[in-house]
């Protein structure tokens, strides 16, 4: 058999993962649109001026740039969070605001080791424009609810803020600053304790900063870090959507960790990642980026989050293979417009059904198994077999215990 | 919650357990480890990998800590929290080649334009020259890269010195310092926010060991 090859780094996504993909997308986008988030499709190609002026320095690294037709200096669409807040800023006035953006489209990005991959795809959520201390917990419970309805487990939200390690770097000197900011957005402990120790920072101060990446794991972890800095002050914003998550029953997930740096010069407050079970690399994160919004002249909060949707529906297909039942419906001696109609129930009922028109009943039944389905069904006898053990069912039986 | 420990195999394995055993983790099984690539002991899993494969191990979560050279770590570039310096496996990496290419190194360094470098590391080399504005060309070998400037098929080798004993036996010489390497302790992202009251105590004692083994007391 001849394959069509395709470029390194490039995918044709089809089969099981296809499937919890779309399953994510649209569960993401129905979920978010059920609280005023509308959908937005960004253009394919982006402006290269436009990019390399306001991307994050870790974007700009990874832009793939290319010429248009006609002739424009562009890249491949690096990153979605800049063409929602350009168009927002352009086609809604301040009354508008704020505004609710979801989005699930593909990105392309020179690839960062191990990984290969030019392509991928995210979907991610968008509140821009909102100033008041709910839009951080708004956003962050809401991407905790579809996690939820999505079926998938142990999953962990971690949260850090931009601005409680620069309260510890204040009085620090610029270049000493930054490479320790540098240092912890690079994961690089030892060579913070190193940058640390050769510098003269006074008593109090390097004790706050030594202590700072060690502060990790549940809630009390603020406590102890304002014992640290004198006052819960640069903590209050951490502290306030701690003590909501908390109230919203998501406190056995959120975690802290007053080291976490995600892209340096881009998030202003607090910031987060999404874990999934046993992958070692977050899923995604997001957090507020009010300075992007300054870029583009609107004053005010924004904040936001993406997750790779790949590696989301790679975890629910793990998880979850068998949340929705799904039966191979063989048409027998049944008309197709019965079988057909049967076919139809099912699928009202939730039922995920394909339709085999083989006259050969155990060519159905390999079929079935091919597929990975648990059940087959034969329309005309209304019977319903389990393609592992073959135990047999009459069909209304096994409604009542598929739906129980 | 049982913890998994990525350990690399040959030269730096029994630095790597030295360290583990230093740092009061049950070691006995290692010891005797056969051929058994995954090892159980004291409510630790260890597995055993290739050097160059430990930081895949760790970034994709399989492991949640790992030993690894911090030359494996440079090449490899993979998305990892390197939590301390064990100062164990020292050793240097350096371009070493025969005197005859030494004054291409002693002058401007457009004289290294074009050089042909045979190396197990091209990204640390790529990496390398290029932050000195010089375009070279990278000969990728997976061993016996000292053979290569013998053999007329590169000017020279970017590679790691312990001795100095086989560069010796290959008439070649040191030309240039790149960095000291040494044996890292790194954790995965996921792993630092899933047991880091697990981990923080290892890294602690690591830094206790290391310090009473400098002769500076740093």
């Amino acid at each position: 058999m001849k394959m069509n090859r395709i470029p390194k780094g490039c995918k044709n996504i089809g089969a099981g993962l296809a499937e919890a993909m779309e399953r994510c997308r649209a569960s993401f986008l129905s979920a978010f649109a059920s609280y005023g988030y509308c959908p937005f499709w960004p253009s394919g190609l982006q402006l290269l001026e436009t990019a390399l002026d306001k991307l994050s320095p870790y974007l700009k690294r990874r832009i793939i740039p290319l010429s248009s037709p006609h002739g424009e200096p562009c890249c491949l669409r690096t990153d979605i969070t800049l063409g929602v807040v350009a168009y927002c800023a352009a086609h809604h006035p301040p009354h508008e605001r704020p505004l609710r953006i979801s989005y699930v489209d593909r990105l392309f990005r020179i690839p960062s080791s191990p990984s290969y991959d030019i392509e991928g795809y995210q979907l991610g959520a968008e509140l821009i424009g909102w100033e008041g201390r709910g839009a951080d917990v708004e956003i962050i419970s809401l991407l905790l609810e579809f996690l939820e309805k999505l079926g998938l487990r142990g999953y962990r939200l971690v949260l850090g803020d931009a601005n409680v390690i620069a309260t510890a770097l204040e009085g620090v000197p610029t270049p000493i600053s930054e490479e320790l900011l540098s240092c912890l957005q690079d994961g690089n402990y030892s060579a913070y304790y190193a940058t640390l120790k050769k510098e003269a920072i006074d008593g109090d101060r390097r004790k706050l900063l030594q202590a700072l990446p060690n502060l990790k794991g549940a809630k009390n972890v603020i406590d102890e870090a304002s014992v640290l800095f004198g006052s819960f002050e640069p903590l209050a914003s951490l502290k306030s959507i701690a003590d909501s998550l908390e109230e919203l029953g998501y406190g056995s997930i959120s975690f802290f960790d007053l080291g976490l740096v995600r892209e340096l010069g881009y998030y202003s407050g607090p910031v987060f990642d999404i874990f999934l079970e046993g992958v070692g690399v977050p899923v995604g994160g997001g957090g507020r980026y009010d300075r992007l919004l300054a870029q583009y002249g609107v004053l005010g909060q924004a904040v936001g989050f993406a997750l790779n949707l790949e590696r989301l529906a790679s975890a629910l297909s793990r998880s979850d293979s068998d949340a929705v039942p799904k039966l191979l419906l063989w048409c027998g001696l049944s008309s197709p417009s019965d079988t057909v109609a049967l076919a139809r129930h099912l699928v009202s009922l939730d039922i995920g059904v394909e339709m085999s028109w083989h006259n050969d009943a155990s060519v159905a039944l390999d079929l079935a198994r091919q597929r990975g389905l648990s059940w087959w069904c034969d329309a005309s006898a209304r019977i319903v077999k389990s393609t592992k053990d073959q135990t047999a069912l009459s069909l209304d039986e096994w409604l009542l215990e598929v739906r129980r | 919650m049982m913890l998994s420990i990525v350990l690399p195999t040959g030269r730096v394995f029994d630095e790597a357990a030295e360290v583990l055993r230093e740092i009061g983790l049950p070691t006995g099984k290692l010891d005797h480890k056969g051929r058994s690539l995954v090892i159980e002991d004291g409510g630790w899993r260890y597995f055993l990998a290739k050097p160059m494969d430990v930081p895949l191990f760790v970034h994709s979560g399989i492991a949640d800590i790992g030993l690894a050279g911090s030359d494996v770590l440079w090449e490899t570039n993979a998305t990892l929290i390197e939590l301390a310096d064990t100062r164990r496996g020292l050793c240097r990496l350096v371009v070493a080649g025969p005197q005859t290419v030494a004054p291409r190194f002693m002058g401007h360094e457009s004289a290294l334009m074009w050089l042909k470098v045979a190396t197990k590391y091209p990204r640390i080399a790529d990496s390398h020259f290029s932050s000195k504005g010089v375009q070279v060309e990278v000969v990728h070998l997976h061993g016996s890269v000292e053979l290569a400037p013998r053999l007329g098929l590169a000017d020279c080798i970017l590679d790691i010195v312990q001795t100095g004993a086989t560069l010796e036996a290959n008439h070649l010489t040191v030309l240039e310092e790149v960095t000291p390497v040494s044996l890292r302790m790194v954790a995965s992202r996921y792993g630092i926010q899933r047991g880091w009251s697990s981990i923080l105590p290892l890294v602690e004692k690591l830094l206790d060991v290391t310090k009473e083994r400098s002769p500076q007391g740093e």
